[in-house]
């Protein structure tokens, strides 16, 4: 397999090439790096990387300028897909990214490049058209508060086979990290998408995308 | 005057409004009007002949004696001058005084050269415009008042602002670049060990120490980053600078122990007021957590117009008014500052309680916040060079 080519995005220089050095050690080939997000979007328009790793707060503006860039990247760049690293912890701007397709992008807190391995997998299933949401950001929206909560009637196990699912994992990353079979992890899924009245999605992504939007509404 | 007859003179002087008397040349009262007898309080029998400054100018305003050698009013004897004063003081005969304003001009008499004085009473026109003059000072005093402190909310705020900023460029970054330098040294160490296995060195364990260090190291280190996170979105959160109220109390709200209805329209509005909602809102629902004994609250914001109505309703016990404590005086500061109120008082039924039922009816706080006084004085919004996107 062709190592994956990423551009990297941060106006920090030193963290910039941190993370660079961190990826290629991890055998992915970082083709460029953008300190703003206007130089952001000329490379990835002149690279076409398969991904583009951006923070969320970037010159010019200094706001969410990053965040912005990425959307117009998934926009206007199919092939190019996207994992924005933030210092917040918003399920706002998650959403946001997201919009109504959950393929091929990803949410991520930087201090995840403390565990290279979890990162790198991230950046592969993003790659291959997959969802990465922050497990703390999932958390967040699974954890909240609710009227009526739909969520109420899971039994733990499913409420964890629930919120790997709204990270992006798939059935047999989930089984890996449960260390249950992955026609277990199958059942769970079916039960919880009855419970929470979703019909079946076939496709991960879909499925973070239904699980999202039930969470949202609610 | 002098071609006037002289019964033509006598009918103007007494069917005049203006108060008229003549003193002779000693100073002495030679004539006076009805509106002169009237305000003076005399009767003509009993002042013509009197001298006029000892019977009406005696004293000044304040109490200090007025020596007759000063009075202006007889100086045109003298000098020949015409004098006039806008604020002087008469005293009538049962020793009130009023204020006058006068003019007094040189009389030719039958025994030499006197003169002739022409007086209004003044006092209710001063005094009128005194009390305006105050008003007005006052209202001076009380706008800069009220412009300073919401200056120093607005500094609060950008202040603020500029450390979370700061925050995230500064320690923030620093810290995941200790995270990557810790991640790449645990690899070494990884490698370093494998290669001493691989050499059969029997150094063992060695490696394993330090990649344990490095690990324990990098797990204080993403303590520190969540810990700085939640600090800087606990001092200003970054998501209500840039995508406004609805957004930033969903954020807060999530990680509550109750269930927040919340209705917050997707707006913007001027930066200080943004500030001043948030903050209730979050203020109201840090008291509802800490005090409340509460299951349920609602948030609503509402613009009509004129100003944004934020209301934070609760189903707990109610009844006790949350302590006024220094968050909810620094809430009413702020509010205050924008020209808004803040009220705090029983829920009727608020976040779905039981109507009727006083324990269970909770507590509401409402603030309402002018949106026009704010919208023309708010300074730049982000003079520090935050910018909210349109």
């Amino acid at each position: 397999m062709a190592a994956l080519r990423v551009l990297v995005a941060d106006d920090n220089a030193l963290l910039r090439q941190g993370l660079a050095r961190l990826l290629e050690d991890a055998g992915i080939a970082v083709v460029a790096e953008a300190g703003d997000a206007e130089e952001l979007l000329r490379k990835a328009r002149a690279h076409r990387p398969d991904v583009a790793l951006v923070d969320v707060q970037m010159p010019p503006d200094g706001t969410d300028d990053g965040l912005r860039a990425a959307r117009e990247i998934r926009a206007t760049l199919p092939a190019t897909k996207v994992v924005v690293l933030s210092q917040f912890l918003e399920e706002r701007y998650a959403l946001d990214l997201i919009g109504d397709d959950a393929s091929g992008v990803g949410y991520l807190l930087k201090d995840r490049v403390a565990d290279v391995g979890a990162l790198v997998e991230a950046i592969e299933r993003v790659a291959a058209g997959g969802s990465a949401l922050d497990p703390e950001v999932v958390a967040r929206m699974v954890g909240r508060r609710r009227a009526d909560d739909p969520l109420a009637d899971l039994t733990p196990r499913e409420r964890e086979v629930l919120t790997l699912m709204a990270e992006g994992k798939s059935n047999r990353g989930i089984a890996a990290l449960l260390q249950i079979t992955p026609a277990a992890v199958d059942k769970h899924a079916t039960r919880v998408f009855d419970k929470l009245g979703l019909g079946d999605e076939p496709g991960e992504h879909r499925r973070v995308m239904a699980v999202l939007t039930r969470l949202r509404a609610s | 005057m002098r071609g006037a007859p002289p019964e033509l003179l006598a009918v103007l002087l007494d069917s005049i409004a203006d108060a008229v008397y003549v003193v002779d040349h000693e100073g002495r009262v030679e004539f006076a009007n009805p509106a002169a007898l009237e305000l003076l309080g005399w009767e003509a029998d009993d002042l013509l002949g009197m001298p006029s400054h000892a019977t009406i100018h005696h004293h000044h305003w304040d109490g200090r004696p007025f020596p007759e050698a000063d009075c202006p009013l007889l100086r045109p004897r003298t000098t020949g001058e015409t004098v006039r004063a806008e604020d002087d003081v008469f005293w009538r005969r049962d020793g009130s005084r009023f204020r006058v304003a006068y003019s007094s001009a040189p009389l030719a008499t039958d025994h030499g050269r006197g003169a002739v004085v022409v007086f209004r009473d003044v006092t209710a026109q001063l005094e009128a415009e005194e009390a305006l003059r105050r008003e007005a000072v006052a209202q001076a005093r009380a706008e800069e008042l009220h412009a300073s402190r919401a200056r120093i909310v607005e500094a609060a705020d950008a202040e603020r602002r500029r450390l979370v900023r700061d925050l995230h460029d500064g320690a923030q970054q620093r810290l995941i670049g200790i995270l990557l330098a810790l991640r790449r040294a645990a690899d070494r160490a990884a490698r370093a060990e494998a290669d001493a296995e691989a050499a059969g060195a029997g150094t063992a364990g060695a490696g394993g120490d330090v990649a344990e260090l490095i690990e324990a190291a990098a797990r204080e280190t993403q303590a520190a980053i969540a810990e700085l996170r939640d600090l800087g979105s606990g001092l200003h959160p970054q998501i209500l600078t840039n995508r406004g109220v609805a957004a930033a109390v969903e954020s807060l709200t999530g990680s509550l122990p109750l269930v927040v209805t919340l209705e917050i329209p997707e707006r913007r509005w001027p930066a200080a007021v943004e500030a001043a909602a948030y903050y209730t809102i979050a203020e109201a629902l840090t008291n509802v957590v800490k005090h409340a004994d509460a299951s349920a609250a609602t948030v609503r914001v509402r613009d009509d117009g004129g100003e944004l109505v934020v209301t934070v309703a609760d189903d707990g016990r109610g009844g006790a008014t949350p302590a006024p404590g220094r968050g909810l005086a620094g809430l009413r500061d702020r509010v205050e500052a924008l020209g808004g109120t803040l009220a705090v008082g029983a829920g009727a039924s608020g976040a779905g309680a039981d109507a009727g039922d006083a324990a269970g009816a909770g507590t509401v706080l409402e603030a309402r916040l002018p949106l026009t006084a704010a919208a023309a004085q708010a300074p730049p919004a982000h003079g520090d060079g935050d910018r909210a996107p349109g």
